[in-house]
């Protein structure tokens, strides 16, 4: 579903990936986890074509994101880092998830009533359906971060990327997102590409974990397999120091 | 008093002032929620350059002062992401760089520059009535543009990246409300004037902000209050023989505090 193959990056003369390779099936739930740095969100990015790589290429759908970047970015949900709603724009819960069906509708037509039940449908799910008519911007983080899952879920979409979506929220919300992830992997059969440092926070239906260092592949691991071990060296600590913050790592 | 309706510069500055309301309190909710409120400090001093260097060379000042409000407001988008940086920053350039050029220009034109400050300071009674009707034009091609592609100019405000990613095409739509913003700006300099221009392009759509978490009342009550303001101002200029565009830019400030006084009353 996701290929690519030996792509490279650099910003400002500054190699992000290097040389990276991957192969993501249909269906998986990959973690992505690596120091600050490391290049996972412009892996993402790449993924679903907002940046063009130097080297190597990028198939999804067996099509190049970048010279089909609308197609492909209909069916590829994205929710972003630090992505939370500015109090001065003024839209309500369903306006924002609306925004979800605005690309699949496509220039010239206005949403239908279609539209507006895969919105209620979305909400339902994420369970914001309460907060509709509520002005977005002065909704909490958590609560926030629901209406981005909505509003991806209301596209149909194929694949969800989402990166440290659990960032800025307390740890009662950082389970409930991650549960409701979990939900919407079984449910939906989706394929999830999840960047996270929250390692205690891992959701348990992850199928692969890819560690980038200094924009390289470090390790792709099966969830089973990896440890407090490969952690340490992934983050160049101290396996005891690791432990006393992650706790006796083993998934 | 209501035979002054009879004047033909009256009725000229009477629709004038309609339009600069509707056109300006459109492209005013645009600027402020895209958070780029100095555009219009900026296209109105690319105007001037225009005229400037229009009377340097003998052609026509008011088609270089399009052509150049044109220009700046088209080359905001494409250099702002070619440097990486915020459009704010680049409207900051284009800002100082416009009036490095308006100042070198008046240094070297020896003889009368009324033309090029008119332009600056408006003069909403001598507007003509080809003014009208381009006016007209431009503001109808604002309101087909907001309702053919509303709801993607909605996922903009939102968030550009996220409009992106969701297979909006984000650049023409962001271009477009910059180009469509400085056209606008730039037919109603003759109006309000370049410097007083930024009160009726910033203070109807704020106004709106406060007393509305909806984007259409946002829409409706920042064009009320723009067409308030520019009729009110024009009523009072005529009564008390007061300079016009200043009083349209002192009633849409008070509009605004009249607007956060009622939303502290109703505590929002």
């Amino acid at each position: 579903m996701i290929k690519i193959q030996k792509v490279g990056k650099s910003f400002s003369g500054k190699e992000i990936l290097s040389d990276i390779s991957l192969n993501i099936k249909k269906q998986d739930f990959v973690a992505i986890i690596g120091p600050n740095g490391a290049g996972k969100t412009t892996l993402l990015k790449t993924i679903n074509g907002l940046i063009v790589p130097d080297t190597g290429k990028v198939e999804v759908f067996d099509l190049n994101p970048y010279k089909n970047g609308l197609a492909v970015r209909k069916k590829i949900g994205f929710i972003f880092q630090n992505e939370f709603i500015a109090k001065n724009v003024p839209l309500s819960v369903k306006d924002v998830v609306c925004i979800g069906r605005v690309g699949v509708k496509g220039l010239f037509k206005n949403l239908d009533r279609e539209d507006f039940a895969s919105v209620s449908k979305a909400m339902d799910e994420v369970g914001i359906m309460n907060l509709e008519n509520r002005p977005a911007g002065f909704l909490s983080g958590g609560e926030q971060r629901k209406v981005s899952i909505a509003r991806e879920l209301a596209r149909d979409i194929d694949i969800l990327l989402l990166d440290e979506i659990l960032m800025n929220l307390d740890p009662a919300s950082q389970m409930e997102i991650n549960s409701l992830i979990s939900d919407i992997y079984k449910k939906h059969k989706l394929t999830i590409v999840f960047v996270t440092h929250l390692l205690r926070y891992l959701p348990e239906e992850i199928t692969r974990i890819v560690a980038l260092k200094d924009g390289k592949v470090f390790g792709d691991f099966s969830p089973e397999y990896f440890n407090s071990k490969d952690l340490s060296e992934l983050y160049d600590i101290n396996e005891e120091s690791l432990k006393k913050y992650v706790g006796n790592f083993k998934l | 008093m209501w035979e002054i309706l009879s004047y033909n510069y009256f009725q000229n500055a009477l629709m004038g002032s309609i339009l600069a309301g509707v056109g300006l309190g459109i492209v005013g909710v645009w600027v402020v929620l895209l958070r780029i409120p100095f555009v219009g400090v900026a296209i109105s001093h690319a105007a001037f350059a225009g005229s400037v260097i229009g009377l340097l060379f003998g052609v026509n000042p008011i088609i270089m002062a399009i052509v150049f409000s044109l220009l700046a407001s088209i080359l905001i988008g494409p250099i702002a992401e070619k440097s990486g940086l915020e459009a704010n920053v680049i409207i900051g350039i284009i800002f100082s760089l416009v009036l490095g050029v308006a100042f070198l220009g008046l240094g070297l034109i020896s003889g009368p520059k009324t033309e090029a400050f008119n332009l600056i300071w408006g003069s909403i009674l001598t507007l003509s009535r080809s003014n009208i009707y381009i006016n007209a034009g431009v503001t109808f091609l604002v309101i087909v543009f907001l309702i053919v592609f509303g709801k993607e100019i909605k996922a903009v405000f939102y968030n550009r990246e996220v409009a992106m990613s969701s297979g909006i095409p984000e650049k023409f739509i962001f271009y477009s409300l910059l180009f469509l913003s400085g056209f606008v700006i730039c037919l109603n300099l003759n109006t309000i004037g370049g410097i007083l221009i930024f009160g009726l392009l910033i203070n109807p759509p704020s106004a709106a902000r406060i007393l509305t978490h909806n984007l259409s009342k946002m829409y409706f009550l920042s064009i009320l209050f723009g067409i308030t303001s520019c009729l009110c101002g024009l009523l009072f200029s005529y009564l008390f023989a007061v300079p016009a565009g200043a009083t349209i830019i002192i009633i849409s400030s008070l509009i605004f505090i009249i607007s956060l006084v009622l939303r502290g009353r109703n505590g929002r």
